[in-house]
């Protein structure tokens, strides 16, 4: 007797159940919980919260919290609903943003600082009405990929680099250039820009290393960059990386044949892994510092030093800084129609932690400074947390129609 | 029909039917719709893994590389072309099947626990393949541009999938199609002799079996679902993550199939069920709360063996077993 | 005003003019790095193979211990300033919480499928990995070397992290002395026996279920020992674990299951490699390792001196 594995009973058996599913499915009108015009605002803050980042999802989360206290804990007279998710990996960044959305209405994200992560969300916010913060560095956020949803406040790598090795040339008088680069679109955005303004400038870059993203072995590059001998040796890589590959540099005798230097900090978390006597004498550039001289800057590290005992990070800083101009375009739109929330959010200059910062209209970018630093010595520190010291800053930003953006 | 055949014949699908039940509301029972839809997809990709581990005992890690590369072909196709939906899935699966192929046969070469680490590596090459091709997959930045496509038979009609819950019952369809062909499957002389292997590959093959072949074939079939489940993954998140090709995501429908139960095929669904919404909702306490996936993952393994599922047909046996002692 | 040219006295040949001898410096630098990761995978690889000959594990929880060991160095050195001290103590502490495991866990389902301690080590490794991030936080914590051993040292014509000498040095003592143990000592022949039919070693009236925890518990020193040794370097993170156990188990394929020797070879082989091929491609430095062994689990399955499948 010959039995078929699937008889033709069942098929039409299988396809029924499953046909009425769907039919009741497609049919079905799907509940989403839209937000009352009376009740609570929700803004959804998607930051690594566990894993390798987590404590710089802690210090966006303290910097939003702080512009929601300060702003009165509500906006146009609605309370402001900060729901916090972690956001380690994409998938979960768009599940989370789809969850706010249904469930809490939510149409204000901001996202931590994973290119990946904000790059999807991003996306996700352009095609389901979604206005999303970023605070990622990629440059394809308000270039290739930017859309109207999307606001980026940190500076992206073509102005990291174009204030950092500018001002590495003129105070030191370097003339050539070593990279320890990561294997990463970031990193090689960064090498990209690093090659750029090196020919601008007439300065040789005499080697590149590449290492792999989280690499704990950098004895290899260190080797290669004592041999190239170079005035100046510039990592592009960031967190972790950064801290094994500079101390690691620095057993090795680096910093005795060249002058040290990171182009993209991340502030305050690197620094206290690498200590003082590791950051003596490093250059490192970086997107915000707890010791920029404005009014504001000022007001705001003094309240996060009384609500938290430490100075502002970096990171905290921009929760805090995009987070009160998200909420100040809500205002000034005077509704939650984002239409109206992007108008008046584009082309706005406002009081910043910088000086005056503006997002401009063509790629929603954050007109801001970039500043490079100087590690202190022991001697030089005034406070346990003051290891670097500003030597300089400008903005740099490709003009509107080279950004490749197009909205 | 008599209404005593009818009876029986619901008794043995009454798990089946009580399944479909509780999907076909899922959506609404659970606190957002696209949770629902995640539920749903891993548990394909854990019952397909199920027919491996559960069925023909083989313990594997490339589970990943299965459901990841579904995940890239379909979201490929959608990016560059857009095509026919079903033209989409179906290249997905059999792109897919021919990995299983490939990776089946390579690891089935000898009996043991080779394959485990062998297939741990073709994992390690499937990721690294898509981190490096970074223009084709967009490598850790993952791939973007994936607009869902409609669910369209030309000529016939089109309807959007744009809404969650659409697409989750577009998904329920596959998935119950593909649960009740898997189960099918095992029931079958097919099946038999893949529990067979299971048991004692040594005696199977000195029945005259050629152990391998089935064994590929497990591998084929169960990938090939496994692919089906990543294809229907990037067409819900409009985005494929390379960490769905990661070890990170084998470990977890490994965690899934064991907290669910070996070799039931509803374990799995279980176990889908069970990680996915403990870790949404255990999330928003507890960053750590991995921690306690991890301790009842290892207390599973001590006392639980079968998983979710053993204990709910521990306890259905303990409430029937006064009942049979009147009959 | 900021002197740029401030070279150590002895550095003198690593001038830009002799690319050619700088190149073979590099190189020959390289081979000494690879031979110093070469041989932390080395005391990795003889502890995973102990356990995996004699008990039949593939202990998944190995790189665990591996990272237990460095961050109880880290502990101990933040407490006592005493990095020595973790070369002793931390490898007890690593063998202790091993055999703890062995006797609670891991002892019931040696009469099950495999299967079931291979999910067991792995449960382990994912608990012992957020429980450390609970302790420690999961950002890595810097380590360097104690003062008496940082700094450099002149090799003939090039300088070397003094620490990294040192590292190659106290492995190799360390393999040496694992040598003599299992070659020349009663407890050693019982190891050499058990890797290779356990069952009859059970027969001739050796407890085996006590060989079995003792022989956990010194595969766990020397994983802990070598994290001790490897912080100084690699610094501690919390996923130190995972990243360095794939590696491990290429290892012990690669030099063959079950052979002391071949965990030797395979060490060096494998650290030899990464530091080769990082000079060419960096990120391909690990996907070669798993490229060569998936190759001998194909060919080779036994591995290059190993004794069984």
């Amino acid at each position: 007797m010959k039995k078929t594995l699937y008889s033709r009973r069942d098929f039409i058996k299988t396809t029924a159940i499953g046909g009425l599913g769907l039919a009741a499915g497609l049919g079905a009108v799907p509940k989403v919980a839209r937000g009352a015009e009376k009740g609570p605002i929700a803004f959804l803050n998607l930051q690594p919260f566990s894993g390798a980042y987590a404590d710089t999802g802690l210090d966006v989360s303290r910097g939003v919290r702080l512009a929601i206290e300060e702003f009165g804990g509500k906006v146009l007279g609605r309370e402001i609903k900060l729901v916090e998710r972690d956001a380690t990996n994409p998938s979960d960044s768009l599940r989370r943003a789809k969850e706010a959305v249904e469930k809490e209405g939510c149409k204000f994200i901001q996202v931590g600082t994973s290119s990946a992560v904000a790059l999807a969300v991003s996306e996700y916010g352009s095609k389901n009405d979604v206005i999303v913060g970023c605070h990622a560095g990629a440059d394809s956020i308000t270039g290739t990929a930017c859309n109207k949803f999307t606001f980026r406040w940190a500076v992206p790598t073509y102005g990291a680099i174009r204030e950092v090795v500018p001002r590495l040339i003129k105070e030191l008088k370097v003339n050539t250039f070593y990279t320890i680069t990561p294997e990463y679109v970031f990193g090689e955005d960064l090498l990209r820009n690093t090659k750029e303004v090196l020919k601008e400038q007439g300065k040789e870059l005499v080697g590149n290393s590449y290492h792999a993203l989280g690499e704990a072995e950098y004895s290899a590059i260190i080797t290669k960059a004592m041999g190239a001998k170079a005035d100046c040796v510039l990592f592009l890589n960031f967190g972790g990386d950064t801290v094994n590959s500079v101390k690691q540099a620095v057993n090795f005798g680096l910093k005795k044949i060249s002058k040290l230097c990171i182009a993209w900090s991340g502030g305050q978390t690197e620094f206290i892994a690498m200590g003082t006597k590791i950051l003596e004498d490093l250059w490192v550039g970086i997107q915000y510092h707890h010791a920029i001289d404005t009014p504001m800057n000022k007001r705001v590290v003094g309240d996060y030093y009384k609500k938290y005992g430490v100075m502002m990070p970096y990171v905290a800083a921009s929760g805090y800084q995009q987070m009160m101009v998200m909420l100040n375009a809500i205002k000034r739109a005077g509704s939650t129609d984002l239409k109206k929330v992007i108008a008046a959010w584009e082309d706005y200059e406002y009081e910043a932690l910088t000086g005056k910062e503006v997002y401009r209209k063509c790629d929603h970018q954050c007109i801001k400074p970039y500043y490079t630093c100087r590690g202190k010595t022991e001697a030089e520190k005034k406070a346990p947390d003051d290891f670097v010291g500003i030597i300089g800053y400008s903005k740099n930003f490709l003009a509107c129609d080279k950004t490749g953006c197009t909205m | 029909m008599s209404w005593g055949r009818l009876k029986v014949k619901f008794q043995k699908n009454a798990s089946l039917v009580i399944m479909v039940g509780i999907f076909l509301v899922l959506p609404f029972i659970l606190p957002y719709r696209a949770l629902a839809t995640e539920v749903l997809i891993f548990a394909l990709a854990t019952v397909a893994f199920d027919l491996l581990l559960g069925y023909t005992g083989i313990m594997m890690f490339c589970q990943a590389s299965f459901f990841g590369s579904g995940a890239y072909i379909t979201g490929l196709l959608i990016h560059h072309f857009q095509p026919n939906i079903f033209f989409c899935i179906g290249t997905a699966i059999a792109g897919v099947a021919l990995l299983a192929l490939v990776f089946g046969y390579m690891g089935t070469l000898r009996i043991g626990s080779y394959c485990v680490l062998l297939t741990l590596a073709f994992n390690e090459l499937i990721f690294f393949i898509a981190y490096q091709w970074k223009t084709l997959t967009g490598g850790s930045d993952g791939l973007r541009n994936i607009p869902r496509p409609s669910l369209e038979i030309p000529g016939l009609f089109k309807v959007s999938l744009l809404s969650e819950t659409r697409f989750y019952f577009f998904a329920l369809f596959f998935f119950i199609l593909s649960f009740v062909l898997i189960r099918k499957i095992t029931e079958s002389p097919f099946g038999r002799i893949l529990q067979g292997i299971r048991e004692n590959e040594t005696r199977a093959q000195a029945i005259g079996y050629n152990t391998q072949l089935f064994k590929i074939a497990a591998f084929v079939i169960g990938g090939s679902f496994m692919g089906l489940a990543g294809s229907l993954y990037s067409m819900f998140m409009n985005f494929v993550d390379i960490n769905l090709v990661a070890f990170d995501t084998s470990g977890k429908i490994v965690m899934m199939e064991l907290i669910g139960g070996m070799g039931t095929l509803f374990g799995p669904i279980l176990g889908a069920a069970v990680v996915t919404l403990a870790s949404d909702i255990a999330n928003a306490y507890w960053e750590r709360w991995f921690l306690i996936l991890g301790v009842v993952f290892v207390a599973f393994v001590l006392f639980a063996r079968g998983g979710v599922w053993g204990i709910i047909e521990n306890l259905r046996d303990w409430v029937r077993v006064p009942r049979l002692k009147d009959e | 005003m900021y002197d740029v040219n401030i070279l150590r006295p002895s550095s003198g040949i690593l001038r830009t003019d002799e690319r050619g001898r700088m190149t073979l410096n590099l190189v020959l630098i390289q081979i000494v790095n690879g031979l110093v990761l070469g041989m932390i995978y080395v005391l990795l690889a003889m502890g995973l193979s102990i356990v995996w000959g004699m008990m039949n594990i593939i202990n998944f929880s190995h790189g665990l211990f591996f990272a237990l060991g460095a961050y109880l160095a880290y502990t101990l050195f933040s407490v006592t300033g005493n990095f020595f001290m973790g070369m002793i103590f931390v490898p007890l502490g690593t063998a202790v919480i091993g055999m703890f495991l062995e006797l609670t866990l891991l002892k019931r389902l040696y009469r099950l499928n495999i299967l079931y301690q291979i999910l067991m080590t792995f449960g382990l490794a994912l608990i012992g990995r957020e429980l450390i991030i609970i302790l420690y936080g999961p950002v890595g914590k810097s380590f360097v070397p104690p003062d008496i051993l940082s700094g450099t040292i002149t090799l003939g014509t090039f300088f070397f992290p003094t620490y990294r000498i040192f590292l190659l040095f106290v492995s190799i003592c360390i393999t040496f002395g694992m040598w003599l143990f299992i070659e020349k000592t009663k407890y050693g022949s019982i190891i050499r026996a058990g890797t290779e039919d356990s069952e009859m070693v059970s027969a001739l009236g050796i407890n085996i279920s006590r060989v079995f925890t003792l022989i956990f518990g010194l595969s766990m020193a020397i994983a802990g020992l070598s994290g001790v040794l490897a912080a100084p370097i690699r610094g501690v993170e919390p996923m130190m674990g995972e990243a360095i156990l794939g590696i491990c188990f290429a290892v012990v394929i690669i030099g063959g299951m079950g052979s002391f020797m071949g965990a030797i070879i395979g060490g060096v082989i494998v650290g030899l490699s990464q530091s080769l091929v990082t000079l060419i491609m960096p990120s391909a430095s690990i996907i070669v390792i798993f490229l060569v062994m998936a190759l001998i689990l194909l060919l080779k399955p036994r591995g290059l001196l190993g004794i069984r499948d």
